[in-house]
């Protein structure tokens, strides 16, 4: 437990970089065994004591380092267009979970690489259960026994006004939690934070254009303001958490978790501009699940400037069936799990100010097209056509006084006045307003 | 001397610079042309002139002035001869020759007149021959035995020295007496005392040999000796316990007096010991050892303007460390937990302060160290690579005097404190860092709460109670605290006290008794949010009783023998709760005990003048011992919690397990010539205990583990080889060292192994072999303006661990480059004086980047990227280099002055080289990214105020 202390050392590099000079800085990696095609199996697997469907993800691993994960958003370059995801998912496998009883539970691949139970069920405490997966190259691979160590119940979830360690305000959510049965004594926490998102500079109209062929087609178009069909004002965004957050209360008499903090929030972020809400679970884990996961953590966090973790290979609790050494990633794992899922307002902890929104929103104009002799912006009809701003008014002077190239209309970067583009319109069926 | 003194040459004295020095040096080129033009001339005998005058203690100065105003002779000398000669006689017209016989009588001057240049030379200690010795030319002619006539028949031959054939530049080459062309002998007396430099005291049993001939004398109680020597060239080798072994060259012209001044100091073979700094005169020996005199390394720039013996030993051959900013220090590619540091005879866990940055000792206090990295000496065991014996100085017994510094980071002060005259005296020396102030005054509120800070003091007594008996008595203290988090603050501390007793039993055997105590110790107090705040503790302990002996037994052979016993404890780890809110259970690690043993027995063999071999013997003893738990897993399958088979438990005191098994040290020297040796050594050791560590490099929170049932002594075997030769009259030294080195149950850990507080580590580690090779190449300048040293070593370092089960391999059970194998090193560490008081210096490093483990690829898990890594230490980071410069004033050297001072102004990495200390892989985000990590990557700049009272 200490262990996970001694790692968030940021500020240790601060404190020697004010005397020392010591430097952390971000270098260049270069994608190494180029021609090493070889790629591995990752498995991962969570799997529970709640009558639910199941869930498998096989993907596997890749030869890049430069991941094409980027999540800035640039208003001037169409959604869609750029890489987001970069796993190459296994597909085609199949999958099932057998018990020590003898019973068997099929997994069937819903979109690529995921697998879900072809129906509800939940694991048994002291049963244990393998995991059996057939790649469609013929491989096939097993994973250790696992099996449910105990249950715990979750006794609070709260939020409360703090600070980080870098010292910033904000929001940090804690958890307390009490044992139910069996072994409690390794835990870890995800979550999934649903938010509230207003588009800040929301109208309830939008361009409509056709007979549009691009650029050069400056004669046959129609373009027409007209009052919205979907509902794009306010929308909900719904995350899941990607750090690990592992807890061991080995050594902590009665085993009750007490204000273990799951998330910190900084007060400037929109995220919690509006309305929020967080559903923790708690996973009751193994000890072999609890140490594999440290061991992850401990190779991808910030380090101790002076002594680093010796890095190496982690391997999957998943082998060959016929014995022979081939690296897999992952884990698969059965825990007893706990939920709950608290909603929560900006105002009841900052009263006085509001985060800004995720993006600088400013009313911009432009004529329809432009000739190429003209020196103005992108003309209004291209990024109708690319779907890149939204209707906000007619012209108006006072909205865009330096205006180089006015044209007929007010606009606004579409992430101001579509809140599709960061979450879905949809209310989620938990959602609750006050 | 006679450079200096040119100011001081008289304008008569036309002796110009260029002959006077070569009339200083004696040197032979001038005595064989003076010898061969010499029956060109007249002789001495023939000479007319007349001379009156009446001195009454008249400078002889004076009187050979007067002599020239009355001849028209010149006289040719130096300066420095006549000094405070006076006469005190009157002459009436009498010859010159008598004139200058009856005013030299009682000097050590003779004098050869040249009538035909109407010149008279002086000449200290030697005569012109004016002929040649008989059988010069082969002469067949026989030399009457009884023959006590005044032809110089009996003269022996004249001594020819050629300055450059000696072996020894410590002291310079004694002339003894003045020789008498009346009463030339065989051989002649020579007498003295051998003192104490430092004390003055009068040093008894001191050994005298005659190098070359078995003559042996010893000094008396007085510290007086009597030999008789030869005419002409002798060397005299001369040796004690507890003084500094030497050899001092002389040349017999008459009888005469040699009082010994012997310098303090460990026993030394007939070595040449290199120095760190060639500025003091001094010069020891070296066979896989070397030698850093605190002092003398005050000229090497190092960061923030610090002293630290232990970053000069790092720009020596074959002593590196995994990086600017580690800790600890990897000798000959071994393990840092693999070397036995000792502070007047205690063992210190930790001798460095903040992560490695600078040294736990005070500069002021610590005379220097002694490096045995390749022949250990027997007396030393339970460390595979190396022992860096660092010796506290004795205070000063006379006056207080004191010595302090102030640089920007630490202050530190020494004083010496005399108890009773001549006799005992105290040292207190006290360190501390104020880093905390600019962390404080940092606009930066996360960081208020931080601190870094570190002290450490020590004390030592030294008491010479009389001729027999010595004590000597070191308590020191050292902690650091820091904080990583504001909510959890770590310190780790040092504690140690020794006690030693120097005892002359008799003529021949000396003894020294020492007991010593020693205790490392880190703990973590963690006050968070949560229910989980505890103190968390870890000890180590150990008590050491230690009796050697030294026995000069003939001229041929000197034993040293003894033995030693040690005792530990280990609190492994405990866990406590810190206030009333929090639900931490305590949790207590049994202790674990141990006892650890030594006997040797070693015999110093001088063949002859060019062979000699150091043959030791040691019986190493280790025993585990309860009260303990001890588990046993099932033969031949890997340690886990599956293959339990049985726990043991053993009653307080109780055998669990004993280790051990014999030691050899054997070193061997031959002398090709008296500047060009070769040596060898071979030696086996054991190691008992063992630093868990999983960390790439050494951290503050690493814990010592003793030997158990399921963890077995660490075992070494190394062989090294070595040419040492010196040029231009010792000015430089040029060695090459090869070594090759095996070591066996070295420890490693499984992949991200939980180590602290586990009560079953042996699931944890593995346990493997290691090789290290490497040739070792130093190039020392170690006098003149431009002084210092070059050293190149390559080396290798490799681990290997390997089993049938995977789990227990690292990369496939195939050898692997440790985190330290950097095959090229390169150090050139340089001064340069310009002045007596201002002297520049420069260092530059150059080493090969260490090896790393890098990520190879990423896979998705959890919603985030994860690295997945290469085989261990597949990589390697960019290489290192760095420049620092320095400039050093020594302040005026005014007797009257309050304080003597001396001002370091420095520059660390000049070049703004960011060197890369480790280079390490976050998932941030769900994105991957490389971060590179330096220390220092920007030139340092430092001032630091040095004063001495």
């Amino acid at each position: 437990m200490f262990r996970n202390r001694f790692l968030h050392n940021s500020i240790l590099i601060l404190l020697v970089s004010a005397i020392f000079s010591a430097c952390v800085e971000e270098i260049e990696i270069d994608t190494l065994n180029e021609n090493d095609s070889s790629t591995s199996l990752v498995v991962e697997a969570v799997l529970t004591n709640e009558a639910i469907i199941q869930k498998v993800y096989l993907s596997r691993s890749s030869n890049r380092l430069d991941l094409e994960t980027d999540t800035i958003y640039n208003p001037y370059i169409p959604l869609g267009t750029r890489p987001f995801d970069s796993v190459d998912w296994e597909i085609g496998a199949s999958v099932k979970l057998q018990s020590e009883n003898g019973e068997e539970y099929i997994f069937t691949e819903s979109e690529d690489g995921i697998y879900h139970s072809n129906s509800p069920f939940a694991l048994q405490m002291g049963v244990n259960y393998t995991l059996d997966i057939k790649r469609n190259n013929g491989q096939e691979y097993i994973s250790d026994a696992i099996t449910i160590q105990g249950t715990s119940r979750i006794t609070n979830v709260y939020a409360e006004k703090a600070e980080n360690d870098s010292g910033e305000e904000g929001i940090a959510i804690y958890v307390d939690s009490e044992p139910l049965e069996g072994n409690t004594e390794y835990f870890k926490y995800t979550y999934a934070e649903t938010y509230k998102i207003v588009a800040p500079l929301w109208q309830n109209f939008e361009f409509e254009l056709t007979n549009y062929d691009g650029i050069d087609d400056v004669v046959d178009y129609d373009l027409e303001v007209v009052e919205k069909e979907k509902e794009d004002r306010i929308c909900y965004n719904t995350v899941s958490s990607n750090t690990i957050d592992v807890l061991s209360t080995a050594g902590v008499s009665e085993g009750n978790v007490s204000k273990h903090k799951v998330r910190f929030i900084t007060k400037d972020n929109f995220i919690i501009a509006q309305r929020y809400s967080i559903l923790v679970q708690q996973q009751v884990q193994s000890a072999d699940a609890n140490s594999f996961y440290k061991i992850l953590q401990s190779f991808s966090q910030s380090d101790n400037v002076f002594s680093q973790i010796q890095p190496g290979a982690i391997y999957a609790n998943v082998h060959r069936k016929d014995g022979a050494f081939e690296n897999v990633y992952g884990q698969v794992e059965a825990v007893g799990v706990a939920n709950q899922r608290i909603f929560l307002n900006y105002e009841d902890f900052f009263p006085e100010e509001i985060p800004p929104f995720a993006f600088n929103c400013g009313f911009e104009t432009a004529k329809l097209f432009n000739f190429p002799t003209d020196r103005c912006p992108q003309g209004l009809l291209e990024r109708i056509d690319k779907a890149t701003v939204s209707y906000y008014s007619d012209y108006n002077e006072g909205l865009v006084p330096d205006a180089s190239c006015p044209g007929p209309y007010i606009f606004v970067p579409r992430i101001c006045g579509d809140c599709t583009l960061l979450g879905s319109n949809i209310v989620p069926d938990f959602w609750m307003e006050e | 001397m006679i450079n200096h003194r040119n100011n001081d040459c008289k304008p008569h004295a036309i002796i110009t610079q260029n002959l006077s020095f070569r009339i200083l040096k004696l040197n032979a080129n001038l005595l064989l042309i003076l010898l061969l033009l010499a029956p060109l001339f007249y002789s001495h005998a023939q000479d007319l002139s007349t001379i009156s005058g009446q001195y009454a203690a008249a400078p002889l100065e004076e009187v050979i002035l007067d002599i020239e105003k009355q001849t028209d002779y010149k006289f040719y000398f130096l300066d420095s001869w006549t000094r405070g000669i006076t006469v005190s006689s009157s002459y009436k017209n009498e010859s010159l020759n008598s004139v200058l016989q009856s005013i030299l009588d009682n000097t050590t001057l003779n004098y050869y007149i040249l009538t035909s240049s109407k010149r008279i030379i002086l000449l200290e200690n030697t005569i012109v021959y004016d002929e040649l010795p008989k059988g010069f030319f082969g002469n067949e002619e026989i030399v009457s035995a009884n023959s006590n006539s005044q032809d110089r028949n009996n003269a022996p031959p004249p001594t020819f020295y050629n300055t450059t054939k000696r072996t020894k530049r410590e002291y310079d080459v004694a002339k003894i007496g003045k020789s008498d062309p009346n009463n030339l002998q065989e051989t002649y007396l020579l007498t003295g005392r051998a003192i104490n430099s430092k004390t003055g005291d009068p040093i008894q049993d001191l050994a005298i040999r005659v190098k070359g001939t078995n003559q042996i004398t010893v000094t008396d109680v007085t510290g007086n000796y009597k030999l008789e020597l030869p005419a002409g060239y002798n060397i005299l080798s001369v040796r004690a316990m507890g003084i500094e072994s030497t050899e001092r060259e002389l040349i017999m012209f008459n009888n005469g007096n040699l009082d010994l001044l012997m310098e303090e100091g460990l026993q030394q073979l007939d070595e040449v010991v290199v120095e760190a700094d060639a500025f003091k005169n001094v010069e020891e020996a070296i066979t896989g050892s070397e030698q850093i005199d605190s002092e003398n390394s005050k000229n090497i720039p190092l960061v923030l303007g610090e002293r630290d013996i232990l970053q000069v030993a790092k720009a020596l051959p074959g002593i590196s460390s995994a990086g600017e900013g580690a800790m600890g220090l990897n000798v000959r590619g071994g393990k840092t937990d693999q070397n036995l540091v000792l502070l007047d005879d205690a063992v210190i866990y930790n001798p460095q302060h903040f992560f490695g940055i600078f040294q736990a000792l005070n500069p002021f206090t610590t005379k220097g160290v002694d490096i045995y990295k390749g022949a250990i000496p027997m007396e030393f065991g339970g460390r595979l690579s190396s022992v860096f014996d660092i010796r506290t100085k004795n205070g000063n017994e006379e006056k207080v005097s004191g010595e302090g510094s102030i640089g920007p980071v630490t202050a530190n002060l020494a004083l010496e404190i005399p108890l009773e005259k001549d006799k005992s005296s105290l040292i207190v020396g006290a360190r501390g860092a104020y880093a905390d102030w600019i962390l404080r005054s940092l606009d930066d509120e996360a960081l208020s709460n931080s601190n870094a800070s570190f002290f450490d003091g020590i004390l030592k007594y030294h008491n010479k109670i009389n001729e027999k008996n010595e004590v000597k008595a070191t308590a020191y203290y050292s902690r650091d605290a820091f904080s990583i988090t504001s909510d959890s603050l770590y310190n780790y501390d040092n504690r140690l006290f020794s006690v030693r007793w120097d005892h002359r039993i008799n003529d021949k055997t000396n003894s020294a008794l020492i007991v010593d105590n020693s205790n490392y110790g880190f703990g973590i107090d963690f006050d968070g949010e949560t229910n989980t705040d505890f103190n968390l503790d870890y000890s180590i302990n150990e008590t050491e009783l230690k009796y050697k002996l030294r026995t000069l037994l003939n001229d041929k052979n000197t034993l040293d023998y003894g033995g030693s016993a040690k005792y530990y404890s280990v609190n492994p780890g405990s866990i406590e709760p810190d206030g009333d809110q929090s639900d931490v259970n305590s949790q207590f690690i049994d202790n674990e005990q141990a006892i650890e043993g030594a006997l040797y027995v070693g015999d110093e063999i001088t063949f002859n003048d060019k062979l000699s071999v150091n043959l030791g013997v040691r019986y190493a003893f280790f025993a585990a011992m309860g009260k303990s738990t001890q588990r046993t897993y099932e033969n031949g399958m890997p340690k886990n919690e599956s293959t339990v088979q049985d726990t043991i438990s053993y009653s307080s005191g109780e055998n669990i397990k004993t280790y051990g098994g014999p030691e050899l040290r054997l070193s061997t020297r031959y002398l090709f010539t008296p500047d060009f040796s070769v040596k060898a050594s071979l030696n086996n050791s054991y190691q008992f205990l063992h630093t868990l560590s999983n960390n790439t490099t050494v951290s503050p929170i690493d814990t010592w583990k003793l030997s158990d049932l399921n963890i077995e002594p660490q075992k070494g075997y190394q062989a090294s080889l070595g040419f040492y030769k010196n040029f231009k009259e010792n000015e430089y030294e040029v060695s090459v060292e090869a070594y090759y080195k095996k070591m066996e149950n070295v420890l490693d850990f499984k992949t991200g192994a939980n180590l602290f507080l586990n009560e079953n580590v042996e699931t944890q580690v593995l346990q493997g072999d290691g090789k290290a090779y490497g040739v070792e190449f130093l190039l020392k300048k170690k006098s003149g303006q431009l002084n210092g040293w070059l050293s190149y070593t390559y080396s290798r370092s490799l681990y290997r661990f390997d089993s049938e089960f995977s789990e227990e391999r690292i990369n496939n059970g195939e050898f692997f480059p440790s985190n330290f194998d950097k095959p090229h090193d390169v150090s050139v560490i340089t001064n340069y004086r310009f002045t007596k008081r201002y002297s520049i210096s420069a260092n530059f490093v150059y080493q090969t980047g260490r090896p790393i483990t890098y990520p190879i690829g990423t896979f998705r898990f959890n919603n985030s990227d994860f690295v997945a890594f290469s085989e261990r230490n597949e990589f390697r980071i960019p290489d290192f280099y760095r420049l620092d410069l320095g400039l050093n004033i020594e302040g005026n050297h005014k007797k009257k002055k309050l304080a003597h001072s001396f001002v370091t102004i420095s520059v660390y990495n000049v070049l703004g080289r960011n060197n890369p200390y480790s280079v390490f892989f976050v998932t941030d985000d769900g994105e991957v990214k490389a971060l590179q990590s330096s220390i220092f990557s920007i030139p340092i700049p430092s001032i630091t105020y040095n004063f001495k009272f």
